[in-house]
């Protein structure tokens, strides 16, 4: 009795807080339905699929761990994921530190600002697969860059007798992905770092001068703690990209398939939507790995510069 | 510790707006200078161009015996706490206050005995850990003055420092402030819209006016002889009663001649009007406090009616309307003072101020 009591004391509650909050429900319904269509939804069925295993096209079994079992013997797999963090290794900080250089450049006021801005925002509007084909003409075997450098134009010096494969080799073929990925991104990564260095007020660094405060210790105690938002921002961003790239290695480096070619490989060519989606489901999870000691480190790192 | 001489200094903005005209004043070391002036007439641009942060468009600024005109800000011995904090608002309160000396490099632990030192001369104890965006306008005051503080200057430039402090808290710091200058022996210069606070902190006075100088001397000069109305009129409060009129020349005195009325001026201004008065229109000054008020007639009085009272705490204060305008004359607290009626008004022996119009 008394518990039945208190369950409609409860029910009640919950309808007139229903009621109460009904504009802030409202308004929050398709945020949350999105969520639900585009995330919940998807991860769902990410899932599902991962835990099916196809055998050739042929049969099929549900709820099983075999696509991941799979995964972990297969050698190619495990280069890939080494290949991919690499990548992210690489491609992060490197668009962290040009993104960086851009903004404080631009931050700063000088005649022909505008164009300068204009020309560092310029690979944001070119298409990816313009940037992609550029390369691949420029580094391709015959292209522009071996034909420079064995010296078939004239007003520049011969400097190697046989054509360098770039595109043939592991090593130089994701460094050039990892070009093409870095000239393409930096721009987004110098508009947030660029936002953050516009809310930092000028007086805070006219305090510090007063005090005996160079530039570098200007940058290291108060541009940098104050900025940790935007470089986390620009971290998680980025690293999220790098995991899932795709379209520079896809053209520059076929040979040497990253996490996203790898995809691409099981999905299309070998008919094998499950271990697609294993690999789309332990991405997800190294990304939000990722993330989470990122953040930790960022934090970390803000607490070291600002104590005293 | 060093005095400071500013020698015709101007300040032009690149916009071309002449902030503040051919400043002179010297300042002696360890003294209490305070810049007041409504808001707009130069004091923290005046401020800003000592610290070194704005560039002096003319005219010589001298720290100690050493031309500073282009002597970077850490080098002049200085240190500013500005009309808007400029907190560091990812440090701690503590951080904040010791970051001039984790930046000079001094030993940790002094830094934090200094950081104990300056919490707990401003009221700020426990609050060390705090991020600034967790204080009140009033606490993020205090820190930036510690911020400046700890920092031992020669010369402390404050811009309104106390001007978001509730009343009672702004009294004790102005003690406080007091007793800090007495203890440091620093220079201070200290900006203040509140002529209050200047009269009651400060050895001098300076008072700009749209970027000039109006008057330098110590509270009780500018108080009892101020150089111009507008510094008559600034200083002091309730402030001055003005009364317009012309001066007619009569045998060796004079006669104020105000909307149809007279008034004998008494024989000792006959020198201050030779010295300062150029022309007939001229306007009379009288603080509230130095009128004699009285209900009977008298001979050679200015006349009015008296409209209503206020209290300001201590002091009562009834209006006299005299020439369409309300004149405040201070009188005897409770006194009952009887309304809508004609009264006589006469200043009080050498308290009467006259300027040009
Ligand atoms: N960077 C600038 N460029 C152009 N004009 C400026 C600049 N900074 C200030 N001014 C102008 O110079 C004048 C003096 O400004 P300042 O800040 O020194 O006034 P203030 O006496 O400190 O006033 P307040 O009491 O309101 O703080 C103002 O009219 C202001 O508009
Ligand atoms: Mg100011």
């Amino acid at each position: 009795m008394n518990t039945a009591l208190k369950k409609e004391d409860k029910w009640n509650k919950f309808k007139e807080g229903l009621k109460k909050n009904s504009f802030l429900i409202w308004t929050l319904l398709p945020g949350f339905l999105y969520i639900i269509a585009f995330f919940v939804i998807v991860a769902f069925f990410l899932l599902k699929l991962s835990l099916t295993s196809y055998n050739g096209g042929m049969t099929q079994e549900s709820l099983t761990i075999a696509n991941y079992l799979k995964l972990i013997e297969s050698e190619e797999f495990r280069t890939a994921f080494v290949r991919t963090f690499i990548f992210v290794l690489i491609t992060t900080p490197l668009q962290l530190v040009t993104g960086l250089i851009g903004a404080i450049l631009i931050n700063k006021k000088f005649k022909f600002r505008g164009v300068v801005r204009s020309i560092l925002l310029l690979p944001l509007a070119i298409p990816t697969i313009v940037t992609t084909a550029t390369l691949l003409l420029l580094f391709s075997k015959g292209g522009h860059i071996t034909s420079l450098l064995m010296g078939e134009y004239p007003w520049f010096p011969k400097i190697t007798q046989h054509e360098i494969s770039f595109l043939n080799k592991e090593s130089l073929a994701l460094g050039i992905s990892i070009l093409g990925k870095v000239w393409r991104d930096t721009p987004i990564s110098m508009l947030i770092l660029l936002a953050g260095l516009q809310s930092i007020s000028e007086e805070q660094y006219e305090a510090a001068k007063t005090m005996g405060s160079t530039t570098i210790q200007n940058f290291f105690y108060i541009t940098l703690p104050l900025l940790v938002p935007s470089i986390s921002s620009v971290l998680v961003l980025r690293s999220i990209e790098a995991w899932k790239e795709f379209i520079f290695p896809y053209i520059l480096a076929p040979s040497y398939p990253v996490l996203g070619v790898l995809i691409e490989k099981y999905y299309v060519q070998m008919f094998d939507p499950g271990t697609a989606s294993a690999i789309g489901v332990i991405l997800i999870i190294v990304i939000l790995i990722g993330t989470t000691v990122l953040n930790w480190i960022l934090k970390k790192m803000q607490s070291y510069l600002v104590k005293i | 510790m060093a005095g400071l001489t500013l020698k015709n200094i101007q300040k032009i903005y690149p916009n071309g707006y002449h902030a503040v005209k051919d400043l002179n004043i010297d300042i002696k070391d360890g003294e209490f200078v305070s810049l007041v002036g409504p808001s707009g007439c130069g004091k923290t641009t005046t401020l800003r161009m000592i610290a070194g942060l704005e560039s002096i468009s003319g005219g010589e600024l001298w720290i100690g015996d050493k031309l500073a005109n282009n002597v970077a800000p850490k080098d002049r011995g200085i240190a500013m706490v500005f009309q808007s904090y400029a907190l560091f608002p990812h440090m701690t309160v503590a951080a904040n206050i010791g970051f001039g000396l984790k930046i000079k490099k001094v030993e940790k632990k002094i830094i934090n005995e200094k950081i104990e030192w300056a919490l707990d001369l401003l009221d700020l104890n426990g609050l060390g850990d705090r991020k600034p965006s967790q204080l009140s306008g009033g606490q993020r005051q205090r820190v930036a003055l510690g911020r400046a503080l700890v920092l031992d200057p020669e010369v402390l430039l404050l811009d309104e420092p106390l001007s978001n402090l509730d009343a009672k808290l702004r009294i004790k710091m102005r003690t406080e402030l007091k007793r800090i200058h007495k203890q440091l022996k620093s220079t201070i210069i200290y900006v203040t819209h509140d002529q209050a606070e200047a009269m009651t902190l400060s050895d001098r006075i300076v008072v700009m006016k749209k970027g000039e100088l109006m008057q330098i001397g110590s509270p009780s000069e500018v108080y009892n002889k101020p150089a111009n109305k507008f510094v008559a009129g600034f200083i002091g409060s309730p402030p001055m009663n003005f009364i317009e009129g012309e001066l007619i020349k009569d045998g060796e005195n004079y006669i104020f001649k105000y909307n149809g009325n007279v008034y004998k001026l008494p024989s000792y201004l006959k020198d201050v009007i030779k010295e300062k008065i150029k022309g007939k229109e001229v306007v009379l000054g009288v603080r509230p406090e130095d009128f004699e008020i009285s209900l009977q007639p008298i001979e050679n009085a200015i006349e009015g009616m008296s409209i209503v009272t206020e209290t300001l705490g201590s002091d009562d204060y009834v209006a006299v309307e005299v020439n369409k305008k309300l004149l405040s004359v201070r009188i005897e607290p409770d006194s009952n003072f009887p309304l809508d009626r004609k009264v006589y008004l006469t200043p009080k022996e050498e308290k009467f101020h006259i300027f040009n119009k």
